[in-house]
């Protein structure tokens, strides 16, 4: 049987992704990441994308473990995942894209595996 | 009139929070604490932790029904109330034989004599130390202690009122939180608690407004008896009945009977059930006429918290009573919500996300009154700079955060090494564990008195922190299984308490070395003026935010 | 929030004329933005914790009896509700544009649901 954290570990990885993006929507971090500011159609594309893989991440986690349980999950690990975006934004936000691959890759391994079910 | 409204909004915000803050840090520390009930009544009884971790196996059901009627009839006083039989479970991972002996004077509920079965099925383990273990933190939450239960429970009930105001007033107020939402600017101060504050509500604040509502939900019958009165005039006990229909046991008709053999049983509970697992099967008034046989099933991830059972007669062994009876949306609703809160049906990550929410709480009291004392002492940076003496205001808030942001941890860690370290066979051992707690926390309060600088919470913090790192090597050294032996045996629950307080510890290390850093720096440019009273000197700089104070408080932030 | 007097003129005025010296401070006390503010919150705030009770109180009684359920459906909805009728109640008196009208407001509606009540439980 599989370790019943690899499918939330998934989900983190989704979640994270999602609000890394908000963050990036903003201004202020924006340019805390990439020295520079953003346009205003990266900002709404930033912003759109960010809620697409946020419904993503709460009907994966519905999906794989009911509605009920899956979205009580879900509220926990976006508070998780919110952390640590603040966490990188906060200590070292050059590294925030680092993140981001980090955890598309994570997720898309995960994805291509079935590991998120 | 906008202006006004805001005006008062904040202010309630404020105040709503403030007033009662340091209840609801208790009650937010030990409500998380009670996530891990049941691990941590495990970790409180070494005795068990070697040779007695099985799991369920439900071939072995009708021998272990056999064995455990077997044991308690020939092991228990005729008096006894209650026969119970408890089947390892996730959390629990043990074979339980146990009594319940009738209520001595004074008491509400009988002692439970509880045994454990060895898992090779050869011996049982009939001494275990005392230990009152996670339902002390359990029982803290919402009853808290040295005082009666009703008036604990409307302390706690204001608590949560005032809580859910500050919520709702906290939101409408400061909507700014959500457009700064990852915003946290570190080592700037009283702007570095506001944005810590804000970060911490936030990021879990639909945990924060559920656990807050369904908080009041649990004990509401207690706090809004009226609806009841009005609905059920004749009778209130008929709605409490209609609640819990199933927790309505006859009395004892004292006319003696022969107990029904519980594995007979089983048939109809696998009719009823099919395969799913049997959590405790209960017999009350055993050998009674009026004997009853209660099935309690397993339910798992399934958010409810009414117990699946099925009651038998414990004579004729004729079925009485099958949950659930007929769900109704509204009983849906009171159940989920009730399990929302509790959290029973959490697998373990689950869990520990939502202790993970828990301590957020505990950090947006923590820091909410973190702000109100810096701010009280820039109100009075002017008089104390002169040399005059701090207002007792301030002293007091100082003073009792530091006794409950510091006191509440090492209270903790306290009961952990008076659980191991008071002698096994002590009388009112369990008593002792639970005032070390009290004592712990007291302390703390006295050492607020000596002192409360940065330098004191660097020094406190490192203290509790080390307290916390040896709490696994004082598990090794008193306990039968350490922590690579409860690896190898696969008991994660008691891998999982070493690595959370190792955590926690190293957590507070790092604070406290950071502290010192900024107490370092701190100090640097004020060396030159010796004269002046060291216990502001650290202070005294925050004089540079006081402009952005003025400007950052939340009283002043919704004007703009 | 009682705000001392800060200013040394009426102690003058007490030694002259006592009585009449501690009405003008007490109406300068009044007349200070700090004790309107303060007082309107106190008003506010004790309208918000027991007439708010009251009313919701009542409220939730009122609705076990109105709701189209079973008796004890009707009872459990009716007491889930009830502190979100708190928490309204509550924020209602803190957004009503005079300050007494929290007072007034809820207790009115308080003794309407008493009222219904009544009507509905005959």
């Amino acid at each position: 049987m599989m370790p019943a954290f690899i499918p939330v570990l998934g989900i983190l990885g989704l979640s994270y992704l999602s609000l890394a993006l908000f963050a990036l929507a903003k201004f202020g971090h924006f340019k805390d990441v990439f020295k520079r500011p953003p346009s205003q159609w990266q900002s709404r594309l930033l912003t759109l994308f960010a809620w697409l893989l946020l419904i993503i991440s709460l009907s994966t986690c519905a999906h794989g473990q009911g509605w009920t349980y899956g979205s009580i999950l879900f509220m926990g690990i976006i508070s998780l995942a919110a952390m640590l975006v603040i966490l990188t934004l906060s200590y070292s936000p050059r590294h925030l894209p680092v993140g981001i691959v980090t955890s598309s890759v994570l997720t898309g391994t995960l994805l291509l595996s079935g590991g998120i079910q | 009139m906008k202006e006004t409204f805001f005006r008062t909004l904040s202010w309630l915000h404020t105040w709503a929070g403030l007033l009662v803050c340091w209840v609801l840090l208790l009650i937010f520390f030990a409500g998380s604490l009670s996530y891990f009930r049941h691990e941590i009544s495990l970790w409180a009884e070494p005795e068990l932790h070697r040779g007695a971790f099985q799991d369920y196996q439900a071939n072995q059901v009708v021998s272990q029904l056999d064995k455990g009627q077997d044991y308690i009839e020939s092991h228990s006083p005729a008096e006894a109330q209650r026969w119970l039989i408890n089947f390892p479970t996730q959390r629990n991972p043990m074979l339980n034989f146990a009594w319940q002996l009738p209520p001595e004077k004074g008491q509400r509920r009988g002692k439970i004599e509880q045994h454990t079965a060895l898992a090779d099925g050869s011996d049982m383990i009939t001494h275990v130390r005392d230990s009152r273990g996670g339902d002390f933190f359990y029982r803290l939450h919402f009853d808290l202690h040295y005082m009666p239960a009703i008036t604990a429970r409307y302390i706690v009930g204001v608590c949560t009122m005032f809580m859910l105001i500050a919520l709702i007033s906290g939101i409408v107020i400061h909507k700014r939180i959500f457009k700064d939402l990852f915003s946290f600017r570190q080592n700037k101060g009283a702007r570095s608690w506001l944005d810590a504050h804000n970060v911490s509500s936030v990021i879990a604040l639909p945990y924060h407004l559920m656990i807050t509502y369904t908080g009041l939900i649990t004990l509401m019958l207690i706090y809004i008896p009226w609806t009841v009165t009005t609905a059920y005039p004749e009778d209130n006990q008929a709605f409490s009945k209609e609640l819990n229909p199933a927790r309505q046991t006859e009395k004892a008709s004292g006319i003696s009977a022969q107990q029904v053999r519980l594995s007979q049983l089983l048939p109809q509970v696998q009719v009823q059930w099919g395969d799913a697992p049997i959590k405790q099967v209960m017999v009350s008034n055993p050998k009674d006429q009026n004997s009853q046989v209660t099935f309690y099933q397993n339910t798992g991830k399934d958010v409810t918290d009414e117990s699946t059972l099925l009651v038998f007669s414990g004579v004729t062994g004729e079925l009485k009573y099958a949950s659930p009876h007929e769900v109704s949306g509204a009983v849906v609703t009171y159940d989920t919500m009730m399990s929302l809160h509790t959290a029973r049906f959490a697998a373990p990550l689950l869990r520990i996300l939502f202790f993970f929410c828990g301590l957020l709480g505990c950090a947006m009291v923590a820091t909410g009154t973190l702000m109100w004392a810096i701010r009280l002492r820039q109100k009075q940076q002017k008089t104390i700079e002169k040399g005059e003496k701090v207002g007792l205001g301030l002293r007091l808030v100082e003073g009792l955060n530091f006794m409950f942001i510091l006191g509440l941890p090492l209270g903790a860690v306290a009961f952990c090494y008076a659980n191991r370290l008071l002698p096994a066979d002590f009388a009112t051992r369990s008593a002792w564990e639970v005032h070390s707690f009290f004592i712990a926390l007291c302390a703390m309060g006295i050492w607020a008195f000596i002192g409360r600088s940065r330098r004191h919470w660097q020094v406190a913090l490192m203290l509790i922190g080390a307290l916390y790192c040896a709490l696994p090597i004082l598990n090794a050294f008193t306990s039968p299984s350490h922590f690579i032996d409860n690896i190898q045996s696969q008991q994660w629950a008691l891998v999982g308490f070493d690595v959370f307080a190792a955590l926690f510890g190293g957590a507070m290390l790092f604070a406290s070395t950071k502290l010192s850093v900024m107490v370092k720096t701190l100090q640097k440019p004020n060396r030159k003026n010796v004269a002046s009273d060291k216990k502001v000197i650290p202070k005294s700089l925050d004089t540079r935010y006081a402009t952005k104070l003025a400007t950052s408080s939340p009283l002043e932030e919704v004007k703009s | 929030m009682s705000q001392i007097p800060t200013s040394n003129s009426p102690i003058s005025a007490t030694t002259v004329r006592p009585l009449s010296g501690y009405v003008q401070a007490a109406i300068r006390w009044i007349k200070q933005e700090r004790t309107q503010f303060g007082l309107q919150v106190f008003v506010r705030a004790s309208a918000a914790l027991l007439a708010g009770y009251v009313a919701a109180a009542t409220l939730a009684c009122l609705l076990t009896q109105v709701l189209p359920m079973p008796r004890f459906e009707s009872t459990l909805t009716a007491n889930m509700l009830a502190f979100l009728f708190y928490a309204i109640a509550i924020i209602y008196a803190f957004c009503v544009r005079k300050t007494w009208h929290a007072w007034r407001d809820l207790t009115l509606f308080s003794l309407l649901c008493f009222a219904l009540l009544k009507v509905c439980g005959q």
